[in-house]
């Protein structure tokens, strides 16, 4: 009966083993697939073999560049700018995404108002150069340094180790905390403060939610926008001081 | 005596405050929301506006006045009443319009559809009967406004000009302006507003202008909605008359700032636009309408074979100088060329845009010669003359000399070295781009690795477990060492000495027997060893091994000689003193033990 009871959970194993080989093999070849078809000119093929890959929920800053890459060369800017967005989020070190994303950003049509330069920026400078996982990593490991020492400390109160570490505990106290600090600071952004692209070509920006209300100002593909509310079918964004108004969701993806 | 049972203080406010909080639970409970519009009057005129008000029953809700096409609809505010009777609370959200008619004859307020949550509900519809019956004027009007288009015929895509004016004669305040959609157009308000003094029919008026700059989208009849202005006019006195001097004391000074509302609107506009012509012209038309023109220039009419030059080509001029489309230049094969991001330069005035666009092309020629490039065109619809126009930039010539001739002027040639002199070296050059691309793709296999960021559970989950590690080695050396710890040892006996000698049953020399012998274990207790005595020495010494505060350590050793001496000197110890050494002893112990 034990013998039995092995043997079926072993092919079960296996059988699950075997279905993750096997999609990971067919992901390996859509993506190979999607670079030919980028490389021989065929974006939107290649954009839909991408979209493919991250539509199975794989998140990976590279992907997400491929993407942002091909809607670029298929003209489709809001898109490539909402591609790269999510793409420096995970990769913010990387230079190639960098440097796209700056040229994308020359070909947006409206000129920034306002500072990117924020109080929350200057703090946590090192956000935009480390990647999120990186950061998490470096507060786990930090946060589990701390606690050895102070584990030493205690051995050494009761005459068991010889060194106390003492003088290590501050400093890595304070990184720990800064670093824990700045994961949790990552989190409440991606879940609190929202950030949407323009897609289309151009867009009404208005005072209310139907059409005939009055357009205050027009938005054009790749602006950057904060959302400020919410609603059925509606977003209300923030452009600049003093340019507040509503889009509909179909006009603005969410970063 | 029996005491009376009081009902609590508090009790009263107490069923007060749960009456008032279910008050609201019971009327959201019991009402059904309802939705109902009425007018103040059926009968009106084009110059009179009618008030529209719509009453919500038992919610709250968002109504939609876009259904109203017989009317213009000028928001009047929201309010809120709240009702009592037969012990049901009932609140009202109420909605205020003004409706201006803009047709004669039955003109209909339809249904109008109220949204609250996922619930849609509606109103009634009402007819109103308008007529025309205007106004008689038997002296100049105080104030009017009005509304102008500088070109009622125009093309498509020709830049016009609205005009809204308002005059008057006496004071406006608090006015609240409400500009007129512009269906398709597209519409530009020009910043500045004027004002000025004008006279009309031997009145002088003050005036105040606003206008927009406007493009037809789309041809045949168009209409522009009157603007509408809401403001408070200062109205004539009665002063005046009693005296005869009307004109002095009809002044809005005299007259005790008495304002009347009122709601003043222009005509619509009606347009007719035209299409343009068809085009038949060599050069690609991109739907330009104005006056424009075209000049082209090279940084650099001299250069090596691999050196760059920069061709720009601009185009100026008024109307909608942004959907200026790219020049494309037939350029020789000999030069490459790499294209740069288009520079535009364009203001709003007061006749509608103007400015230009530059498009800039970065040349390196692939060998020497003498190359021609032909000058770039266009086309545009000139609005003055009616018709297409082409214009063209004149041809340039790039003289390309083979690499490495260079001109002993070239401020880059290398200087030929002065004979025992050292080679001097180049003057840099800031390098620019020649050419815009993106980056390509990332091919390597990593790219499908899932790298997602922790999710903020498992992130706190690993920094629970030093914690939870942390914890079971304090709580494992709590329970192993305790027992056997010559520190914990001692340090109990110290503590059940301190006590012992706090009663105060006991004698002089059990006291001081018992003090001494409580300093001296919490000294072994710090030291982690078992025993019974020590010498002053051997105190210090421990205390000072185990880094004690110096002080502590010092005041340790005069204490225990201060207790022989007392005990050996045969003093009289009274409470005081007793109080005075067990005092002293237990703040040294607390500075040794912490």
């Amino acid at each position: 009966m034990k013998k039995k009871f092995k043997l079926v959970l072993s092919l079960v194993l296996l059988g699950h083993l075997l279905a993750a080989l096997s999609q990971a093999t067919e992901r390996t070849r859509t993506f190979l697939d999607a670079v030919r078809d980028y490389n021989q000119g065929h974006f939107s093929e290649a954009i839909d073999k991408f979209n493919k890959i991250a539509g199975n929920g794989v998140v990976n800053g590279k992907l997400y560049y491929n993407l942002g890459n091909s809607y670029l060369k298929n003209n489709e800017l809001g898109m490539a700018i909402l591609w790269y967005e999510r793409a420096m989020r995970l990769n913010p070190d990387d230079p190639d995404l960098k440097f796209n994303y700056q040229y994308a950003g020359s070909l947006v049509k409206d000129q920034k108002e306002g500072s990117d330069i924020t109080l929350a920026r200057i703090l946590f400078f090192w956000r935009h150069y480390l990647k999120a996982t990186t950061i998490q990593a470096v507060a786990i490991i930090l946060n589990c340094l701390l606690w050895i020492l102070v584990t030493a400390m205690l051995l050494n109160n009761r005459g068991i180790i010889k060194y106390s570490f003492r003088a290590y505990v501050i400093p890595v106290f304070c990184l720990s905390v800064i670093f824990t600090l700045t994961v949790f600071y990552n989190f409440y952004e991606n879940r609190y403060d929202h950030h949407a692209i323009i897609i289309p070509e151009k867009v009404h920006v208005r005072s209310g939610l139907s059409g005939d209300s009055t357009e205050l100002f027009i938005l054009h593909s790749g602006t950057k926008v904060r959302v400020e509310e919410e609603g059925e079918n509606h977003y209300k964004i923030f452009f600049s001081e003093g340019k507040i108004g509503w889009v509909t969701k179909a006009d603005a993806a969410l970063i | 005596m029996k005491k009376v049972k009081r009902l609590p203080t508090y009790l009263p406010g107490l069923m007060v405050f749960f009456l008032l909080a279910g008050m609201p639970c019971g009327w959201v409970h019991s009402a059904e929301m309802k939705a109902n519009a009425s007018v103040d009057r059926t009968r009106t005129t084009m110059d009179t506006p009618i008030t529209l008000t719509v009453v919500i029953q038992g919610g709250e809700g968002r109504v939609d006045t876009s259904a109203i096409r017989d009317f213009k609809v000028v928001s009047g505010g929201t309010s809120t009443s709240i009702k009592m009777y037969n012990q049901e609370v009932e609140r009202e959200l109420i909605y205020k319009y003004r409706l201006i008619p803009l047709k004669k004859g039955k003109c209909l307020v339809p249904a109008l559809h109220v949204r609250s949550g996922e619930k849609t509900y509606k109103t009634g519809p009402i007819t109103i009967t308008v007529s025309n019956q205007s106004e008689k004027r038997s002296e100049p009007r105080r104030y009017f406004v009005r509304a102008e288009i500088s070109d009622p015929n125009p093309y498509e895509g020709q830049q016009l000009v609205y005009t809204f004016k308002l005059f008057h004669t006496v004071d406006i305040r608090n006015t609240r302006f409400q500009e007129p959609r512009f269906n398709h157009f597209t519409a530009k308000r020009l910043e500045k507003q004027k004002n000025y003094q004008t006279i009309l029919n031997h009145v002088q008026y003050q005036v105040v202008e606003l206008s927009w700059i406007l493009v037809p989208l789309k041809t045949g009849k168009q209409t522009i909605e009157p603007a509408v202005l809401q403001c408070d006019v200062s109205m004539p006195g009665r002063r005046g008359r009693r005296f005869g001097i009307d004109s002095f004391f009809d002044d809005s000074f005299f007259s005790r700032g008495r304002l009347e509302k009122k709601i003043l609107k222009t005509r619509t506009l009606t347009l007719e636009v035209k299409p343009l012509p068809e085009y038949t012209g060599d050069y690609k038309f991109a739907g330009l309408v104005g006056r424009f023109d075209i000049k082209a220039a090279l940084n650099e009419k001299e250069i090596n074979v691999g050196d760059s030059a920069t061709l720009s080509i601009t185009v100026s001029g008024t109307g909608n100088i942004m959907d200026v489309a790219e020049m494309d230049v037939a350029f020789p094969k000999a030069l490459k060329t790499y294209r740069d991001n288009p520079e535009e330069d364009v203001k709003l005035g007061q006749e509608g845009y103007y400015g230009s666009k530059t498009f800039r092309f970065a040349l390196v020629p692939l060998q020497a010669g003498r190359f021609e490039i032909p000058g770039a065109g266009f086309s545009y619809f000139d609005v003055a003359a009616g018709g297409y126009r082409s214009r063209s930039a004149e041809a340039l010539f790039l003289d390309v000399r083979p690499s490495g001739e260079l001109d002993t002027d070239d401020p880059r040639a290398p200087e030929k070295p002065v004979q025992g002199s050292a080679p001097k070296k180049f003057r840099k050059k800031k390098v620019e781009f020649t050419g815009r691309d993106i980056l390509p793709v990332k091919n390597e296999l990593n790219a499908l690795e899932n790298k997602a960021p922790l999710s903020i559970i498992r992130f706190l989950f690993y920094l629970i477990i030093p914690v939870l590690l942390w914890g079971m080695t304090r709580l494992t050396l709590l329970l192993t060492l305790k027992k056997d710890d010559p520190a914990s040892i001692m340090a109990q006996r110290a503590d059940e000495l301190l006590k012992d000698i706090s009663n105060k049953d006991k004698t002089d020399e059990l006291f001081l027997q018992n003090l001494y012998r409580a300093l001296i274990s919490t000294v072994l207790s710090r030291a982690g060893l078992l025993g019974e005595s020590l010498t002053y020495t051997e105190v210090k010494t421990l205390l000072d091994k185990n880094r004690c505060n110096e002080d502590a350590a010092d005041r340790m050793v005069a204490l225990l000689k201060r207790i022989d001496s007392i005990k050996y000197g045969g003093h009289e110890i009274n409470p005081a003193l007793r109080e005075e050494l067990l005092m002293e002893a237990r703040k040294i112990i607390r500075e040794i033990v912490s």
